[in-house]
């Protein structure tokens, strides 16, 4: 039933021979019918670069994920959960200090958005449970975190013995996870930190709070030794700190590649499976890292060939919609005519990259893995600016995910600042990165083709 | 009574005060609520300080949709809506802003008061759970502000002055929860509303005035006897309750309802917990300001919340609970659900879960459903 479906998601024919106990048991768990099946071929060919083996791989390690996160009751001793935005650091150094075989480690609203979302389109039912499980409709609740309590609630993946949330990014994950305590009796360790910088410190940041957050690591590896009873080491820091730096900096290769390419040489979209990666603590790190580098011969060769999926000469945007769940909204920009050169937070301005004072990542837990929106929300507009001015953008498209707390309140600041600084457009456009029942690239498409028309005519006067 | 009378006066001509006090050169010093700010500092460096806790009105909750989306609590945005539609003088004459940061909703009011109204904007942090290590964040965050507020107004802040304002926000503290706490009888002297027009004064009224017309108060409520049935008693909670804002306790005190207590950021949190002052002071405000206060839902473990809105419920012999909150304050909107199941489980009394946008549309069906509510209880529903 899903031979060609696991071949578009770079399974070899042995592969899936080996695996094939497990699939049909997740798949069945999971209630994934021909029907879905269908589907999921349908958008993987339509929205993707599939036929580049770089994203084929990736997404071979999402369906594995997949597979792993259902099954993980029955084959592990101990579970552990974060999901994003948590510093991927941290839980990887722990996930490599424990067995493969004995402990097992995931984002679950991540692995579910990027598959049953991304390829299924099916995440309704989990969306519909975490509402009805103290998540209620209406209130702009994040659906990632609904998604997986909704999951975990319907019996489909299953509650953890350890739950790592950041709250120094945003307020919901907290919030979600405190229900999953209270309600569910699942232990959490929570990373605090608060957003409170003044106006104009920004990229100054105050060492209290940088140690307020070495102290929430702290406690935080304690309570991983003493419910998950591993101490984790120094290897497996090691470890982490070398394959994050090495899929990082490639990744950030790839980025500035497509960025500066034109005609924008693959979609977006393409560069999802590789970016949320950043925060999921697969263990194939050495197969992660083989599909990035795969991806990006493979984007190099297109490039030198000139060939694009946006016309060449098309205006080029800074996009905010770094959307996991619904791909149609990013290839409905793309099939507009306009060419999205980046996305945040896909990019590390040169800042993050070469001036940050915080080598440590425990201390690094404090000021997140993009440094913005934990830092202020100066630093998020500050950002989002300098994003636009890297990559000469003509024009940019604010896409706000509606439920998202840390994003919502800097939106009209950024447009404001954008405009006035650049004095270039910008589109402000509301959606749902996670859940894709209240909006849709068809809703969409006039704003997007009327702005992309306003770009290609501006475009057209600058030149003459 | 007479000296409710002398304090709506006060309030009245209060903000022609602040500005003649501002034009002779004393700071006004505003701040966000969420019972994190010390007054005290502010005082002590010989500023006066005025609470922003105006809500209730729609029309700063649709002026606001022009500086951020809606997706933020009803109640922040509501304090950039008076910021930006500068009908409200009090909005518009503050020297500094004092933001503690709680979180991404009342962000969102410093960072649009420094972008679209330039205004002076101090934050500082408040963490999400109490340890040494969380008590030593927000203890550098109020000495911060010491120095913020030092710089402002050039007065340095000495033992003897925080002593002395500890002394008189103490002392309004302590008359506040004798007044309050008055309703633990079985027939209040005093209505919810009458409480909480006096609970929101304390934000604004001059302190020393304020001192002398609740002992007044406290004076001629004692004296007051008991008579009427018996109504339900109701716990109101939740997530603001902001000066304005009556709606909710005016429909269940309408109904037959009698409101006992009013547990909010702007309610019992405000003055049940007085300053110790043995030890150094600053160590003394953050451990009256953050340790030993009563925690609101974004606080972590829930526990301490939830017991100690069962305590309240337990000695005011509260018939039910009413959760107010306002849209998308999402960490009331998730503690509800379980709250409710523990109230159940520990006192068995009902519960009402009401949401609010500050929309005038939303009136006719609260109505009914707090009527339905005190109903219900009448009818032995309830305990």
């Amino acid at each position: 039933m899903y031979i060609e479906l696991l071949k578009l998601c770079g399974f070899t024919e042995d592969e899936f021979k080996k695996e094939r106990p497990r699939i049909d048991k997740a798949f069945r768990i999971l209630g994934i019918n021909k029907e879905d099946v269908q589907r999921g071929e349908n958008r993987l060919k339509q929205n993707l670069d599939i036929e580049l083996l770089g994203v084929r791989k990736f997404l071979g390690i999402w369906m594995r994920e997949l597979v792993n996160l259902v099954l993980a009751r029955e084959e592990h001793r101990k579970i552990v959960y974060s999901d994003f935005p948590m510093e991927l650091r941290p839980l990887m150094s722990m996930m490599l200090s424990t067995d493969p075989g004995d402990v097992y480690f995931a984002t679950p609203g991540q692995v579910l958005n990027m598959t049953m979302g991304q390829i299924f389109d099916k995440l309704t039912p989990f969306l519909v449970a975490g509402e009805e499980n103290g998540m209620p409709p209406g209130g702009a609740h994040c659906a990632l975190y609904q998604t997986r309590l909704g999951a975990m609630v319907k019996g489909v993946i299953p509650f953890p013995d350890l739950s790592v949330i950041a709250s120094y990014h945003c307020d919901q994950p907290a919030e979600a996870e405190q229900l999953l305590h209270e309600v569910y009796g699942v232990p959490v360790a929570y990373l605090d930190s608060c957003p409170d910088p003044n106006w104009g410190d920004w990229p100054k940041f105050n060492d209290y709070r940088v140690r307020y957050c070495g102290s929430q690591a702290r406690k935080l590896f304690q309570m991983f030794e003493d419910i998950i009873g591993v101490k984790m080491n120094e290897e497996a820091k090691r470890t982490t700190n070398k394959a994050n730096a090495i899929f990082r900096l490639k990744f950030q290769q790839l980025v500035e590649l497509m960025g500066h390419a034109d005609p924008q040489p693959i979609s977006q979209v393409s560069l999802t499976h590789a970016f949320f990666l950043n925060s999921m603590p697969t263990r194939n790190i050495e197969g992660k890292q083989e599909a990035l580098e795969i991806l990006c011969g493979e984007v190099e060769e297109r490039v030198n060939q000139g060939k694009g999926v946006v016309e060449k000469g098309a205006p080029g945007v800074f996009c905010t919609a770094t959307i996991s769940v619904d791909p149609t909204i990013t290839r409905m920009i793309e099939q507009s005519g306009i060419a999205i050169r980046i996305q945040i937070p896909f990019w590390l301005s040169p800042w993050v990259m070469a001036r940050h004072p915080y080598r440590e990542w425990a201390d690094m837990i404090g000021v997140g893995p993009c440094l913005d929106i934990p830092h202020s929300g100066e630093a998020h507009v500050a950002i989002n600016l300098a994003n636009c001015k890297a990559f000469n953008v003509d024009g940019a498209i604010n896409f706000y995910p509606y439920s998202c707390r840390e994003w919502v309140p800097t939106v009209m600041i950024t447009k404001r600042t954008i405009e006035r600084e650049l004095g270039i457009p910008v589109l402000v456009l509301e959606g749902d990165c996670y859940d894709t029942r209240n909006y849709s690239a068809g809703q969409l498409r006039t704003r997007v083709e009327t702005f992309a028309e306003l770009l290609r005519a501006t475009k057209a006067a600058k030149a003459t | 009574m007479e000296a409710m009378k002398r304090l709506s006066d006060h309030l009245a001509t209060r903000v022609t005060e602040l500005a003649r006090l501002q034009k002779n050169g004393t700071k006004i010093i505003g701040y966000a609520p969420g019972g994190f700010m010390p007054e005290e500092l502010v005082y002590a460096c010989g500023a006066v300080p005025v609470g922003l806790v105006r809500g209730g009105d729609p029309e700063p909750v649709a002026e606001s949709a022009a500086y951020v989306p809606r997706f933020i609590d009803t109640f922040c945005r509501a304090q950039i809506g008076y910021r930006m539609l500068g009908e409200d003088m009090l909005y518009k004459m503050v020297d500094l802003l004092v933001v503690p940061i709680t979180d991404h909703n009342v962000k969102t009011i410093a960072d649009c008061f420094n972008f679209f109204a330039n205004a002076s904007v101090f934050r500082f942090g408040v963490p999400h759970q109490k340890d040494e290590h969380a008590l030593a964040y927000y203890l550098a965050g109020i000495n911060a502000l010491k120095e913020k507020l030092e710089q402002v107004t050039g007065n340095k802040i000495d033992d003897k002055k925080l002593r002395d304002a500890i002394v008189t926000c103490n002392r309004m503290r302590e008359l506040l929860k004798e007044i309050s706490y008055l309703r633990l009888s079985p027939q209040p002297p005093l209505s919810g509303r009458e409480f909480m027009k006096l609970n929101h004064a304390s934000y604004i009224a001059d302190k020393r005035f304020f001192i002398d017309v609740l002992e007044s108060i406290h004076k001629e409520l004692q004296k007051k006897h008991a008579s009427g049935a018996k109504k339900p008693r109701i716990l109101l909670t939740g997530s603001t309750l902001a000066m304005g804002d009556y709606k909710v306790i005016e429909m269940a005190e309408e109904a037959g309802a009698s409101i006992v207590i009013e547990e909010f950021t702007e309610g019992v949190r405000h003055y049940s917990e007085n300053v110790r002052l043995n030890g150094d002071l600053m160590t003394a405000l953050a451990d009256r300001y953050f340790q030993r206060r009563l925690p609101p839902a974004w606080f972590r473990p829930a526990k301490e919340r939830m017991d100690g809105l069962i305590k309240l419920a337990r000695d005011f012999k509260a018939d039910g609970v009413i959760w107010y909150q306002l849209m998308y304050r999402s960490s009331y909107d998730i503690q509800a659900f379980y709250f409710e199941k523990f109230l159940t489980r520990e006192l068995n009394i009902p519960m009402l879960k009401i949401e609010s946008d500050y929309d005038v549309s939303e009136r006719g069906p609260l109505r009914t459903r707090i009527e339905t509510f005190v109903e219900i209880i009448k009818a032995g529903g309830g305990r």
